[in-house]
């Protein structure tokens, strides 16, 4: 018994230290004499069906491209290496670094300190520092929140439509507040209700709010709840005429098994970080990249975005997907003050705001 | 507020409170028949968890809902188990084996999932099944009592049914006061003949295929699907309630109720303006606010007993 179990746990540990081997270069076949331009990714892991494989898809797009060298590393879980996995991009001999976030950001930084010869691009900032060997973007929450209000507000027959968030606090507000001037240009009548679950991981409550919101009238919620938000769209597949709103990416791509599901999330409002990383990888090679500086992409930059899959194709009118794509120019020619709730340091505003729209 | 109070003042809100309640009560009742024994288990939330995923998972390689909720069973029981034997074998604190079963479950599921659907958020890209909703004959059409009884998950239904049965066993049966003799005082109980060690353990497989029940109940009735860490805590209020109640299975299942009534009423008191900080602490208080008052008729009681 003893042996088999330290047989078991042998493999496991065998198991757990192989990682995948590190992507091959994808050009080798540059014609000669052209430079090549030799890319690093440092993620943690790639393969969570969401914001990490997002990147990660920019920078396969980038790896594509002629002359250039790419390279992935996946530097695991443990964030006390993270350093170290910086620290040797840095050595390694390449033109451009892609990498941070806000868990990883600070290994970043610190590794660019030491190198200011070394570019950096940080493909989502939270707390940047200013290095003139650096690049940071960061999209706007606000922006998302208001496409998804602007198809919300559309949508909605009863005039009541509805957000559910994971916490009440001034980053998920952000994106309500983008949702209700987003709704209010679709539709000036339009009454929001709010709820929060509280946490991101409550699945079973969200699905109970978001019950209450459609039995009172309801009849399109959007959701910025991380996991919790997949109970929106379990509640919504079990009602008729009501539709779900999802967050950050496609939602529908992942209840691929679940079609009674996928009919009722009738958008997704996107964070795109995989164009952002494209078009900074373009600025880049254009000599255009304004290293040492910081930008938040909106919509007009794709660094945010609405998705129109088969949903939203089928339940929308010629004349309501017009509608929408006007809102959408508008935004894009900056016609719209919408509040960005993360930068207000009370809460005057945000209640104001929610007062507008009982 | 005028616009909720539909939502409160009619039948299909009680409906809301048996479905939010169940989850809640297999889990004050897989607390109350180990700490019964004895033996408490903290792990009720771990071993929800891990019923919740295997359930699924059980549903997709099995084609069938029941034998997914078997697996889902089988891996409850394998986690009590493992309890059981640390804390009576190798006399680990079952406090300790627990803990360390419940930051195993809530990784451990999140590694499953990634391993199996590639995804560390859901279950949703995997064909599972979902245990049928029951509506009862005759009751079904009965005005409002057909309306709130019938149309329930079956779990929901198991669920009352155990409660009966636990109450027997624990009351009406000779293990039941085996079970109440080892946990009062372990040593009295060996005196005369009871074989603590047997007790204990069979008292914590039933403590884990009650978890587990309610742990699949959240996958694959609830929900369609398993999400990351989606027993948020249940399983920890479970263990509340059963310390609230000391011992008495009416207790620990009234103070079930008020928590799932609150929290049923807090649902749809969110959508309102009150601050939503406040309104997540309503069901705690209404439970806090209960035990005070059962304990101060407690108290009068025995002051009256005594004079």
């Amino acid at each position: 018994m003893k042996k088999i179990l330290a047989v078991l746990l042998a493999m496991l540990l065998v198991v757990g230290c192989s990682s995948k081997p590190a992507e091959k270069p994808s050009n080798t076949d540059q014609p000669e004499g052209e430079k090549t331009i030799k890319v690093a990714l440092l993620l943690p892991y790639i393969g969570d069906q969401s914001y990490f494989d997002i990147v990660y898809a920019g920078f396969q797009e980038i790896s594509a491209m002629p002359n250039v060298e790419a390279k992935l590393i996946e530097m695991g879980k443990d964030n006390s290496k993270w350093e170290n996995y910086y620290l040797e991009a840095a050595e390694g001999g390449y033109d451009l670094i892609m990498g941070g976030n806000w868990e990883a950001e600070p290994s970043l930084y610190k590794i660019a300190k030491e190198f200011p010869e070394q570019k950096f691009i940080n493909f989502d900032y939270s707390a940047p520092e200013d290095l003139p060997n650096v690049y940071a973007m960061t999209y706007k929450c606000e922006e998302l929140g208001f496409l998804a209000g602007a198809v919300a507000g559309t949508a909605t027959t009863t005039n009541k439509i509805g957000a559910i968030g994971g916490m009440d606090s001034p980053s998920i507000n952000d994106f309500f507040g983008g949702y209700i001037t987003g709704a209010q240009a679709a539709n000036p009548d339009v009454k929001v209700s709010f709820g929060y679950v509280g946490n991101f991981q409550d699945a079973p409550k969200a699905k109970e709010q978001a019950d209450n919101m459609y039995k009172s009238g309801a009849d399109v919620i959007f959701h910025a709840a991380g996991g919790a938000g997949n109970g929106l769209f379990e509640s919504a597949s079990g009602l008729e005429g009501v539709w779900a709103i999802g967050v950050d990416s496609d939602q529908s791509l992942t209840f691929s098994e679940k079609p009674e599901i996928v009919k009722v999330i009738l958008s997704s409002a996107t964070k795109n970080c995989d164009k952002a990383l494209v078009r900074a990888f373009n600025m880049y090679l254009d000599g255009t990249l304004p290293f040492g500086e910081k930008e938040l992409l909106g919509y007009k930059e794709g660094g945010v975005g609405i998705v129109k899959n088969d949903a939203y194709n089928n339940f929308f009118s010629d004349e309501q997907k017009a509608a929408i794509e006007q809102l959408e120019q508008d935004l894009i020619d900056g016609k719209f003050d919408i509040p960005q709730i993360r930068l207000e340091t009370d809460n005057t505003k945000w209640e104001a705001l929610k007062a507008s729209v009982q | 507020m005028e616009q909720y109070k539909d939502l409160i003042f009619s039948a299909s809100f009680f409906f809301v409170i048996i479905r939010v309640c169940v989850p809640l009560m297999f889990a004050s009742m897989s607390a109350y028949t180990a700490n019964l024994s004895g033996l408490p288990n903290i792990a009720v939330e771990g071993i929800m968890l891990i019923a919740a995923i295997m359930g699924v998972l059980g549903s997709v390689w099995t084609h069938s809902a029941w034998l997914g909720l078997l697996v889902a069973i089988a891996s409850g029981i394998l986690m009590a188990l493992i309890l059981a034997f640390s804390a009576i074998k190798l006399k680990t604190t079952p406090i300790m084996g627990g803990i360390a079963l419940n930051v195993f479950a809530s990784s451990f599921t999140v590694f499953l999932l990634f391993v199996i659907t590639g995804s560390k958020g859901t279950t949703a890209s995997l064909p599972s099944k979902v245990l049928p909703t029951i509506h009862i004959p005759i009751i079904k059409d009965i005005p409002i009592l057909g309306e709130i009884i019938s149309g329930h998950n079956v779990l929901a239904y198991i669920c009352m049914i155990t409660a009966v049965l636990v109450y027997i066993l624990v009351y009406k049966t000779k293990f039941g006061l085996h079970m109440r003799a080892s946990g009062l005082d372990e040593n009295a109980a060996r005196s005369v003949g009871i074989n603590v060690n047997r007790v204990r353990f069979t008292s914590l497989i039933l403590s884990g295929i009650l978890a587990a029940m309610g742990g699949a109940y959240l996958s694959m009735g609830y929900l369609s699907f398993f999400t990351a860490n989606m027993t948020a805590s249940r399983g920890w209020i479970g263990i509340a309630a059963e310390a609230m109640g000391r011992g008495n299975f009416i207790t620990v299942l009234l103070t079930t109720l008020v928590f799932g009534v609150f929290d049923a009423i807090t649902n749809v008191l969110s959508l309102t303006n009150l601050p939503s900080e406040l309104l997540q602490t309503i069901p705690y208080l209404a439970v806090f606010f209960a035990i005070i008052a059962y304990s101060i008729k407690e108290y009068n009681k025995k002051k009256r007993n005594n004079a």
